[in-house]
């Protein structure tokens, strides 16, 4: 899949959707443990962005 | 610390400008940085990060949607020939590659930012410029650099709004000197249109009516934002003048050569539909918003969150409150979908269609807005990180404090770095209006002077931020190479950014 610069594009843009409109209700619970995990799925998604195939 | 601060700009400018990034990547490598210093030096907590991404993707929303909706009237009037169309009818009005750019790239595009602004400029004249024969590059560069002056008094004075919110201060204080200051600004993006299209002889040949063209955008701008009151309808008033006198300049001057064919008018009403389409909706919608029932009805639903303060470690207060409502109904890229609603109708009316063009429309928007889409998210995520740990203010701090009396120079720059980080004139009033006009005070400078040189600097900068050029480069085929477009646009960006700091210093210290 990450073979492909518009899946790799698309799947970094969803990842950053999803977990940064998650972050909201993780933070409000106080719950540290899935923030981070979030925080770590946005930024492999910087990552993921970075590659050049 | 303000040093820090910079880092991931620098890092943007390098990759972007020296190894022709796009900019995805560069994004991508910004963010990480900012995100890097944030938690490192300036003490960004786990909850000052969590809220920061809600914000931002908020921000990333409010902006993508414009962008999305913008390409797909694109793709609606471009898969019915209305873009070749209305590129043969202004071939037909002058074959003048400048007077092309000054009607198109600085004229129409100042009008559009008038009524809708945030990236539709060029999103909208990039492609006719290409239609024209004008290259990929030279198509998103003069549009980009031809709408910067209309920017704070654009969009329905959002820009121009957020300065008078975040400061306190009234309208009537602050709409002169900005709109003098962006009505000057006026004429050197219009010659600098001309260079892009046509050199320094072109410049010559087109001075005059390039000056009565900018005499009058800026003049009736600053008329009805200071005199008439009307800041919301600034450059929307000024970039209808522009169209008035630059056509008629056009049909009645010496110097644009005629191809002698007739225009036809009945195939050009048709393929212009989609643009007047947005004009009624636009001014149906968001104009005379006191008396306006259409803007309250729309006004129901809307996005509003709320936020809790947020300290770093190292005691970077944000304070609490929601994030800027999106309202879903009445929002320009709501008035945009609704433009290309109507303009798909119009052209399947007019039997401009084949069969499965929508779906063919719909699946090129996405496949096309993908990589826009995901940079924006980046750059903005990098500037709110940035914003919320203070890094901003430390950079906007290390910068004033740094230069003392020269700063009515440095001012615009301030207002600059803040549109350029985020591609947004409003963003930078919002995070820089209420710094500037404290430093002011503290250093015994005139107020409305120096947030003037904020927002006029904020939106010379806007255009050529890379949220903005992201847009242009994707309508007119150049997604991919927008360190292409930054190399090309950065040095008029700067020049004017330089000319705002030296009239700041003329209107201070003469």
């Amino acid at each position: 899949m990450l073979q492909k610069k518009f899946s790799r594009q698309s799947l970094a843009f969803g990842l950053i959707v999803i977990a940064s409109a998650l972050l909201y209700n993780a933070a409000e619970w106080g719950n540290t443990f899935a923030i981070w995990i979030l925080l770590s799925l946005i930024v492999l998604a910087a990552f993921i962005t970075l590659m050049n195939k | 610390m303000p040093l820090l601060a910079t880092l991931p700009i620098i890092i943007i400018l390098i990759l972007m400008v020296g190894y022709r990034w796009g900019a995805a990547r560069a994004g991508a490598a910004g963010y990480i940085s900012a995100l890097f210093v944030a938690i490192t030096y300036f003490g960004a907590n786990v909850n000052v990060l969590a809220y920061v991404h809600t914000k931002a993707i908020l921000l990333t929303f409010d902006v993508l949607f414009i962008i999305w909706a913008a390409y797909l009237l694109y793709r609606v009037s471009d898969e019915a020939g209305a873009i070749k169309t209305i590129g043969e009818a202004l071939r037909q009005l002058t074959s003048d590659k400048g007077m092309q750019a000054i009607l198109i790239g600085w004229v129409f595009a100042s009008f559009l930012q008038g009524t809708g602004g945030f990236g539709v400029p060029v999103a909208v004249t990039a492609p006719l410029l290409v239609g024209l024969g004008f290259t990929p590059l030279a198509a998103v560069v003069i549009p980009t650099i031809g709408h910067g002056w209309a920017v704070t008094f654009g969009s329905l004075g959002s820009s121009f709004n957020a300065l008078i919110s975040t400061t306190g201060l009234e309208a009537e204080l602050l709409a002169p000197s900005s709109a003098l200051f962006l009505g000057l600004a006026a004429l050197p993006t219009g010659l600098m249109v001309v260079h892009v299209a046509d050199g320094w002889n072109g410049v010559k040949r087109l001075f005059v009516k390039a000056l009565i063209i900018g005499g009058v955008m800026g003049g009736v701008q600053y008329f009805v934002a200071a005199n008439l009151g009307l800041w919301n309808m600034g450059a929307f008033a000024g970039g209808l003048a522009g169209l008035i006198v630059g056509v008629t300049i056009v049909r009645w001057g010496e110097a644009s050569p005629k191809s002698g064919k007739q225009i036809e008018a009945k195939p050009l009403l048709i393929a212009l539909s989609a643009y007047l389409v947005l004009i009624f909706v636009t001014v149906s919608i968001l104009l005379f918003p006191s008396v306006n029932p259409l803007k309250d009805a729309l006004g129901q639903i809307s996005i509003k969150i709320n936020f809790p303060e947020t300290i770093t470690d190292l005691g970077y207060r944000s304070p609490a409150g929601t994030n800027k409502p999106i309202y879903i109904f009445k929002h320009a890229g709501a008035i945009l979908l609704y433009a290309s609603a109507a303009a798909f109708v119009i052209y399947k009316r007019a039997g401009y269609y084949a069969e499965g063009v929508g779906k063919k429309i719909l699946n090129d928007t996405v496949r096309k807005m993908v990589s826009s889409s995901l940079s924006i998210a980046l750059m903005v995520a990098m500037a709110v990180v940035m914003q919320q740990s203070g890094m901003t203010e430390a950079l906007a701090q290390g910068l004033a404090d740094s230069v003392g009396a020269a700063y009515p120079l440095v001012a615009s720059w301030i207002g600059a770095i803040g549109s350029f980080i985020t591609g947004s004139n409003t963003n930078s009033n919002v995070i820089f209006a209420a710094l500037q006009m404290r430093t002011a005070e503290l250093l015994g400078f005139s107020v409305p002077i120096i947030l003037a040189a904020q927002t006029s600097g904020a939106a010379l900068a806007s255009v050529v931020a890379p949220a903005k050029l992201i847009v242009g480069a994707s309508t007119a085929g150049m997604e991919g190479k927008e360190g292409e477009v930054m190399r090309a646009v950065i040095g008029y960006g700067g020049g004017l950014v330089l000319f705002i700091g030296l009239l700041t210093v003329f209107a201070i210290y003469f």
